[in-house]
């Protein structure tokens, strides 16, 4: 086990870092070692004086401080002196003076005011003290009453003083706590005695001497033995400066220093500053040091370097080159220019020399060519063996790259050569070998060799003897070669054959070859075994004869006559009985030629194609139905090429058109230009979003233009078929007619549209129901009607409708419910309720109004029911009016018949009645015979003129004056003997009437104003002017004194059978006013009544004026005027 | 049986009562007359007939049927037996007269015969019910 260091010695390795580093140096480049040398230089020179002046600046402010603090310690002790000399006076004069003096012979009296004048006394150190002593030292006053501490030796100076009558001074303190003072004495002597007979003391502590400056300086007292008695001297290493105190007597024993000391290192201060500076300084001139030093460096070397490039370069290339001359003095330049010299010279030599070179190399390569033709011919190995064919007496250098072993090796052992034999081949080789050595018999055999670089190869080795002109056998002289190349094509050559006669026996083809006359020459397995052989070879040397049935074989040879004769391709398709079985076989034959248009034979393939046959039949068949089936849709076809641009189209497609089918050709714009110009847009947008793929179905209703120029309504429908990409490539579809379909559609449109319009204007309401039983219509006279709102019974159901009707009629009507209920149940009819079975429903809103309510079950699907509603309030208030007039009027009748039945019949079965008795009953049944044949009368003209309706009127110019006059005159009332009284305002009142009816108005007017005046009065009968808004018109006017009537009875005057009497006194038909008002507003006029009741009735009956009447007579009486 | 009972017509039509009356007249019943519904309905109160025959169809306020009504509601009246006249021969006026509680109805014009039948009858007369005096 060896030593082991854990540290090598650090020497060792400064060692070998300084010997490394001057390795390096001496490595370096010249201007390296310039550069560095020059730095390092200039590097010791700035740090040295860098020291130097450091140093120096150091030095300077030492100095300076020593004088600055020498003369602060001087003022100082200036300053300590002043003070105490003023301090030292004070004592003096307080010593000097009489009340001191005084005071001490006063026991009493001192100790009041001698404190108080000691205190008094300001003395420049505010610390100090002043006592006063009596004669034999004793305190007996002091400046503050503090008790002083005791002071050491204060007492032995005092006593002294005292002693000796002369001031004393002392600095005292103990070392120990360092309090020293200064302590002045001062005897108070009495001037008659001369005696001291006290003192006076004035201590001041040390420490108040020095007057204390804050700053940067410390100071100090020191004693004669340099001892600090107060203050700070300072740090060991600080600058002092020491000055004696000269004290004032009686202190000038006193031996004090002050020192003024300041800390070295702040007076250094400001040396750190410098020594910044220094460092940028120096930093700077290193800096230029390096700068100036390579530079000087680069141009000491550059010379050196551009001469040791060329230098290089002629090395490196091998051949002189010019280099810059060196234009320098010095002895670089005298160099440069030797070199230079030396490089004129040597670049002649040297082209001597280099043309030398080259016509020695063009001679050697002349003879390298020939040499390398030689051996590239020969490509072979040559040997030759001795005799015994046991030793190689030569091997050629080429047959290295046939056996692939140095032929140097081969030759010294033979048996190398052998190794690399294939083991089954070394006999062959051995016996080829002693037949020649025995028989001379020549070797040409081959064999495998296994070559080392290039594997297994095969050989051919030929040998021969050579034989001397002695006969003996002289040598065995032989190649060697690689014939694995010619071998190998050998084998390719046999697979090939393999391979290809595989693909024909496994081609799903039967393939064949024929030669000139026919026979086969080789066919493949298919072709055998349809022929019923189970291999191609079977059939070689035969003919088709050998092969298929007879007449088949006959056809076969023909064919391939015929091939062979044309030279062409002959292909077809025929059907065969192959097993029994009926097959098709697609068969291909071409005659074989060769280069030179020699027929050797035929080669042909054939194959079955049963399958194909029956698809395309099938695909046939399909394409046959498609046909039929668009022939019998009636449509036209359409099939577009989107690619070519070309449109087919079918023959049905023109005739749809009336066009013949060579009358379009097949262009995509035959369609195009055809279609309506208001379609075209919308079809040409839908044919695009169908190709775009938008759509899954081209479907679109269009017109258009036949050959006559009309246009025709067809639905066009198609589909684009897409190639792989998704781009439609064809697009085809089909054209239905729907002409006749969307003319019957706007037939229908016009015809809802029509009957749209007729329900409108309908005074019927209808309503119909749905298949779904909903309201899907309701007319506008239905809403007027009822007073519903059309969208509001939309939608309804039956059952909803009859509850809104419901709330609209009159709520307790018992009809009303059972007409509802009975149109809920569904029943057709109602029975008993309303004439002929009708519904009717009174509604008492919007207004009052009966409606007459139909239901009809439509046979139409579409229209489940209809309800249709007629408005019959009119012709129920009729039918009302009419019963009603019928039960009055039988009424009427039957009463005065009570009257003339019963009388009649008292009289007939009693005769036992007196004469009067007997009169007034007979009188009684004639009066009530009277009125009824009047209320006959009257009925019957009543209802002649409202049938009549004024028709039988016989108008003509009336003068209401003269009227009036002749019922004034003519009128007589039974059994009363007033008169009327005519007042006739105008001469003259024209009016147009018939004469008998407007008589027979004034007359039954004038009759009611007799009979309701039963008790007399004056009856005015007046015609005058009366003007209504309408036009000019006349009235006569009749008034009575009678008993008047109530105004609820002036309302109904003109209702038939109504009589204002009702006592039974007065008789009448209750009819005469009515054909009052009747013929009077059939003139055109009106019927007023007033009256009042027991005072009077006043009846005017207005006419209009006859214009042409009035204007004729103003016209005469104008002449008459004149 | 002395007493042939008290007849009250309301009839507006004086002919018609006279009428009336002289058809009773040999039956010697005692014949109360009122010319209008008002005043038929105080005699009935006043007189308390026997027998009531009542014109249907009359001016003022209260018809023979608000007459009627009115007895045949009254628990004191309602025995007495209200005979209705009325020109209105449809089936729906004796319908509504029958209604109102009448007992019987005649038809006007009717004859004397038929109108003393139905007085005997509901007087119980067999004289009258015969309809001879």
């Amino acid at each position: 086990m060896g030593r082991w260091y854990p540290y090598p010695d650090t020497e060792l390795i400064m060692l070998n870092a300084l010997r490394s580093l001057r390795t390096r140096f001496e490595n370096a480049s010249l201007q390296r070692k310039i550069a560095l040398t020059m730095g390092v230089g200039g590097l010791l020179v700035t740090a040295a004086i860098a020291i130097a002046a450091f140093m120096l600046s150091r030095q300077l402010i030492v100095t300076n401080t020593r004088s600055i603090l020498a003369m602060s310690a001087q003022q100082q002790e200036r300053e300590v002196v002043l003070r105490m000399e003023s301090a030292i006076a004070l004592a003096r004069s307080l010593a000097n003076n009489t009340v001191t003096a005084n005071a001490l012979a006063d026991n009493l009296g001192r100790m009041t005011y001698l404190a108080p004048l000691l205190s008094s006394q300001s003395l420049p150190f505010p610390g100090a003290k002043l006592l006063l002593t009596d004669y034999r030292g004793r305190v007996v006053a002091a400046s503050s009453s503090n008790e002083a501490e005791p002071v050491e030796g204060l007492s032995d100076l005092v006593d002294a003083t005292l002693t000796s009558g002369n001031p004393g001074g002392a600095l005292l303190g103990s070392s120990s706590d360092k309090s020293f003072r200064l302590v002045a004495v001062l005897p108070v002597v009495y001037r008659l005695t001369g005696q001291a007979e006290g003192a006076i003391v004035l201590i001041i502590p040390a420490g108040e001497l020095l007057q204390k400056h804050a700053g940067k300086y410390q100071f100090g007292l020191l004693d004669a033995h340099s001892k600090l008695i107060t203050g700070s001297l300072g740090g060991e290493n600080a600058i002092r400066s020491i000055v004696h105190i000269d004290f004032p007597q009686p202190l000038g024993a006193v031996f004090l220093s002050v020192s003024i000391s300041q800390d070295r290192d702040v007076a250094l201060h400001e040396l750190d500053t410098l020594f910044v500076v220094f460092v940028v300084i120096g930093a700077v001139l290193l800096i230029g040091v390096t700068v100036i030093s390579r530079r000087a460096a680069r141009f000491l070397t550059q010379p050196l370097s551009e001469l040791s490039f060329a230098a290089e370069r002629i090395s490196q290339s091998g051949r002189p080159e010019s280099i810059p001359e060196m234009r320098r003095d010095d002895e670089l330049g005298s160099l440069a220019r030797a070199f230079h010299q030396m490089l004129g010279r040597l670049t002649d030599s040297y082209d001597v020399l280099e043309r030398r070179v080259e016509e020695r190399t063009a001679a050697l390569q002349a003879s390298e060519q020939k040499l390398a033709s030689i051996l590239a011919s020969i490509q072979d190995g040559i040997w030759s063996l001795t005799p015994d064919g046991r030793q190689l007496s030569y091997i050629s250098p080429s047959s290295t790259s046939v056996t692939g072993i140095d032929s140097a090796i081969v030759q010294g052992d033979l048996s190398v050569f052998f190794a690399a034999v294939h083991a089954d081949d070394i006999e062959v080789i051995q016996s080829a070998l002693r037949r020649l050595i025995d028989d001379g018999e020549n070797i040409d055999i081959e064999f495998r060799f296994n070559n080392p670089q290039k594997g297994l190869r095969t050989l051919q080795a030929r040998a021969h003897r050579v034989v001397g002109d002695d006969g003996s056998v002289i040598r065995l002289d032989g190649m060697l070669s690689d014939v694995t190349q010619r071998s190998e094509a050998e084998e390719q050559l046999r697979r090939r054959e393999l391979y290809l006669r595989a693909i024909l026996d496994n081609f799903p083809f039967m393939v064949w070859l024929k030669d000139a006359d026919s026979r086969f020459l080789a066919v493949n397995q298919r072709f055998a075994e349809a022929a019923g052989r189970s291999t191609g070879d079977e059939l070689r040397g035969l003919t088709d004869l050998d092969a298929w049935p007879a007449s088949l074989a006959e056809q076969y040879r023909a064919d391939d006559r015929e091939v062979m004769a044309s030279g062409q391709e002959k292909n077809l398709e025929e059907p065969v009985e192959i097993a029994g079985a009926r097959r098709w076989i697609e068969a291909f034959k071409k005659p074989v030629v060769t280069p030179e248009g020699q027929i050797l034979g035929t080669v042909g393939f054939a194959r079955d194609i049963t399958e194909r046959k029956e698809m395309q039949y099938q695909l046939a068949k399909s394409e046959e139905r498609w046909e039929l089936a668009v022939a019998g849709s009636n449509d036209g076809i359409w099939d577009w090429d989107i690619r070519s641009g070309t449109l087919y189209l079918s023959e049905r497609w023109k005739e749809m058109l009336g066009y013949r089918d060579d009358e379009i050709s097949n262009r995509y714009e035959e369609w195009e230009e055809r279609i309506h110009p208001e379609d075209r847009e919308r079809v040409l947008g839908e044919v695009q979003r169908h190709l775009d793929g938008k759509t899954d179905l081209y479907q679109v209703e269009h017109r258009v233009r036949c050959k006559d120029g009309s246009y025709r309504w067809i639905l066009a429908r198609g589909k684009a078929i897409r190639d792989s990409d998704g781009r439609p490539s064809r697009f085809l579809g089909s054209h239905s007619d729907i002409h006749e379909r969307i003319l019957a559609e706007s037939g229908l449109k016009l015809r809802t549209a029509q009957l749209n319009a007729i329900f409108a204007l309908s005074p019927d309401g209808f309503i119909a129901f749905g298949e779904n039983g909903l309201i899907e219509y309701a007319s506008t006279a239905f809403c007027v009607l009822t007073g519903l709102d059309g969208n509001d019974v939309y939608g309804l159901s039956e059952r909803e409708l009859l509850g809104l009707l419901a709330l609209r009629c009159l709520s307790d009507s018992r009809s009303n419910l059972k007409v509802l209920e009975s149109l809920e149940q569904g029943n057709g009819k109602v029975s008993g309720e309303g004439p002929g079975g009708r519904h009717l429903l009174e509604l008492d809103k919007p207004e009052r109004r009966v409606l007459e309510i139909g239901r009809r079950q439509s046979a139409e699907r579409s229209v489940s029911k209809i309800f249709y509603f007629r408005d019959v309030t009119y012709e129920t208030e009729v039918d009302r009016l009419k019963s009603e007039f019928l039960s009055t009027a039988a009424h009427e009748l039957r009463t005065p018949m009570v009257s003339i039945l019963g009388f009649s019949e008292l009289l007939l079965e009693d005769s036992g009645f007196d004469k009067e008795t007997t009169h007034e009953l007979i009188d009684t049944i004639h009066r009530q015979s009277t009125l009824m044949a009047s209320i006959i009368d009257e009925l019957l003209d009543l209802a002649r003129i409202e049938a009549r309706r004024g028709q039988d009127f016989v108008l003509e110019a009336l003068d209401l004056c003269q009227l009036a006059r002749e019922v004034a005159k003519s009128f007589r009332f039974p059994n009363d003997s007033r008169g009327i009284t005519l007042h006739l305002d105008v001469v003259q009142a024209n009016i147009e009437g018939d004469r008998r009816k407007v008589t027979q108005a004034i007359n039954n007017v004038v009759t009611n104003a007799f009979k309701y005046s039963p008790d007399g009065g004056e009856i005015v009968l007046t015609v005058r002017r009366a003007d209504t808004p309408t036009g000019q018109g006349y009235a006569v006017s009749v008034t009575d004194q009678g008993v008047g009537m109530t105004p609820e009875s002036v309302a109904r005057v003109c209702e038939r059978f109504f009589r204002a009497d009702t006592s039974g006194r007065i008789l009448g038909t209750g009819l005469g006013m009515s054909i009052v008002k009747e013929i009077v507003d059939l003139h055109g006029g009106t019927v007023g009544i007033s009256s009042e009741l027991n005072q009077g009735t006043e009846v005017v009956l207005g006419f209009p004026a006859n214009h042409a009447q009035s204007n004729s007579i103003a016209a005469l009486s104008e002449m008459v005027g004149t | 049986m002395n007493n042939p009972g008290k007849i009250l017509v309301v009839e507006d039509r004086p002919e018609i009562r006279l009428l009336v009356a002289m058809a009773v007249k040999p039956f010697g019943h005692t014949l109360i007359e009122a010319d209008s519904g008002k005043a038929g309905l105080a005699a009935i109160h006043l007189h308390r007939p026997d027998l009531i025959l009542l014109d249907v169809m009359m001016p003022g306020e209260i018809n023979g049927f608000g007459i009627c009504r009115i007895v045949k509601q009254d628990p004191e009246l309602r025995d007495t037996p209200v005979v209705m006249m009325t020109a209105l021969a449809q089936a729906s006026d004796i319908e509504e007269g029958m209604a109102a509680g009448a007992d019987d109805y005649i038809v006007k014009p009717f004859s004397l015969v038929a109108l003393r039948s139905i007085i005997g009858r509901l007087l119980g007369r067999s004289g009258e019910e015969a309809g001879r005096p």
